[in-house]
């Protein structure tokens, strides 16, 4: 019986009983799991593989056009479309696939917070994004044969780093209102679109109207394709970590209210006795 | 025409995928949001290189095939997924037309969304195009989604064969016809040989002679494009039933009908 007020308090603040090492812990363990589950998962491998074939026609467009000079906007489209399907599209699907599987109910059940593991399968997936920037740059090497200089490799390793921990963050945020929107395909499909044209992922954004152009910063994105892009041009690029922290930042904000969101809705189900239900 | 009331009825089963995933406000409100602006991101491209006729040719070849391409191959295996794929091989009537029928809904969808791209783009960059090319538009529009869907009736039968390949088969063939057909970029654009292959593939002809149709080109090169689109097109539906037959005959002959 003595064990019973402790429960309680679990449900009620799931952060308090475990120290950061254990979280690492989780975080390995999840990450380890997720890797196994994602190298065999036609799902997840599809959109990496698929995904950075666009970088063929915006090379096409750009050679015809005489202007091979911007074959880095080509392969930041390409490596772009990659993470943002990852995530969008499969990352957000987590949580509804471990509810349609009933696993949902299980991994809540245990004593390690819920959203923690999410955000650490979310990151397992948006890392395999990037993959899309090598396929974007070898198939520009090998269909055009043309080499896309890395003119600062530092920067560009930071902006990638940076653009799947900023999905892995957007994904919790996504995942968590899919799973509580009725109309899922519809916020999903109503997503990717505004989320690629607002952050000028292939056209700078400059070549938007001014009162949208307001917008952008707030989608990391954009932080992203301007970062890519600087990194694999030759000119000197100015204010990296204050650019890097918006990207991280807002990556970041977007976990932290994904994951207050998800810890309340299951609070919510569990109190109601309805987990398995709803 | 029992292969006719076949189709029927597989295109009613589509009506009903077709409504597991959308309702008509979520189509206009979330699927066409994702078309127009994904056509946007390419249509600026235009913008970028500071040309209009660059601007104009990615916005003809990109709003003719907005969806174009999109849930066709992958609605193909659904029946290996719904069970429902063992009954059609053992009924009497040709299994093509009972799939072919539930992946049509979605060719529907991709005519309805080319149509409204062109209206949302003609609206916002201000664009006249003379009558006739307006009053072409719909059955050029159909056209090359007519042949498209035939062409994904065969890539469907592949994505029967091995299930959890279908979605890469369908995005494979929807930046292959983007690369390829003079979406982006001319087919001349291409070696002779990648020419050769694009000639064979949907939408190449029906977009040439769109282009040329907005352009008041001549009508005799209009109409041998369509011409040559219309052969195009019933080859793949040759190929398509061939196709789907053969794997069904192979999965009787193997005992892997069953197995997903």
């Amino acid at each position: 019986m003595s064990h019973i007020p402790e429960a309680i308090v679990r449900v009620r603040a799931p952060f308090s009983h475990l120290e950061g090492r254990r979280i690492f812990r989780l975080i390995l363990a999840t990450i380890r799991a997720q890797s196994k589950l994602s190298i065999r998962d036609w799902a997840v491998l599809t959109p990496v593989i698929v995904m950075p074939l666009q970088v063929l026609p915006a090379m096409a467009v750009f050679i015809a056009s005489n202007r091979v000079d911007l074959a880095g906007y080509a392969i930041t489209a390409a490596l772009l479309f990659s993470i943002g399907q990852m995530c969008f599209s499969v990352s957000s699907e987590i949580v509804s696939n471990d509810r349609n599987d009933e696993r949902l109910e299980l991994l809540v059940a245990t004593p390690a917070p819920y959203a923690v593991v999410l955000g650490a399968r979310a990151l397992v997936v948006s890392c395999l994004g990037l993959a899309g920037f090598v396929e974007a740059w070898l198939l520009t090497k090998l269909v055009f044969g043309i080499t896309i200089a890395i003119h600062h490799p530092l920067i560009l390793s930071l902006a990638l780093a940076g653009s799947a921990v900023a999905g892995g963050g957007t994904a919790v945020l996504t995942a968590a209102l899919f799973c509580l929107a009725k109309e899922t395909r519809t916020i999903q499909n109503a997503v990717y679109g505004p989320f690629y044209l607002m952050s000028g992922i292939l056209v700078p954004i400059t070549f938007l109207p001014a009162w949208l152009q307001i917008f952008s910063p707030f989608f990391f994105f954009y932080w992203s394709a301007e970062l890519v892009r600087d990194a694999l041009s030759s000119a000197p690029i100015a204010d990296v970590s204050l650019r890097i922290s918006a990207l991280i930042g807002l990556g970041a904000t977007a976990a932290v209210i994904g994951a207050l969101i998800l810890t309340r809705m299951l609070d919510k189900l569990r109190r109601d006795g309805r987990l398995g239900l709803a | 025409m029992n292969a006719l009331r076949v189709f029927r009825y597989g295109l009613l089963v589509g009506a009903r995928d077709f409504l597991v995933f959308w309702t008509w406000k979520t189509w206009l409100g979330g699927w066409m949001l994702r078309i127009l602006t994904s056509v946007l991101v390419w249509v600026l491209v235009g913008r970028l290189l500071n040309s209009p006729s660059t601007l104009n040719y990615l916005l003809i070849g990109n709003a003719a095939t907005a969806g174009l391409g999109t849930w066709a191959v992958a609605a193909a295996a659904w029946d290996r997924y719904s069970g429902t794929y063992p009954l059609l091989v053992i009924a009497p009537a040709n299994l093509a037309w009972a799939i072919m029928g539930r992946m049509s809904i979605w060719m529907f969808g991709w005519i309805v969304s080319s149509l409204l791209t062109f209206a949302f783009l003609f609206a916002i960059f201000d664009l006249r195009p003379h009558w006739q090319a307006i009053a072409a538009l719909p059955a050029m529009v159909a056209l090359l989604s007519v042949s498209t869907f035939f062409f994904s009736a065969f890539l469907g039968s592949f994505a029967n064969l091995v299930p959890p390949l279908r979605n890469a088969i369908g995005w494979a063939l929807v930046f292959g016809l983007m690369t390829l057909t003079g979406v982006t970029v001319p087919i001349t654009f291409w070696s002779t040989g990648v020419q050769v292959i694009a000639s064979l593939l949907p939408v190449t002809h029906g977009l040439q002679a769109l282009r040329l149709i907005m352009s008041d080109g001549p009508s005799a090169q209009i109409w041998s494009a369509i011409g040559l689109e219309l052969l195009v097109a019933t080859s793949w539906l040759i190929l398509a039933v061939m196709s789907f037959n053969r794997f069904a005959e192979r999965g009787r002959a193997n005992g892997s009908i069953e197995l997903v």
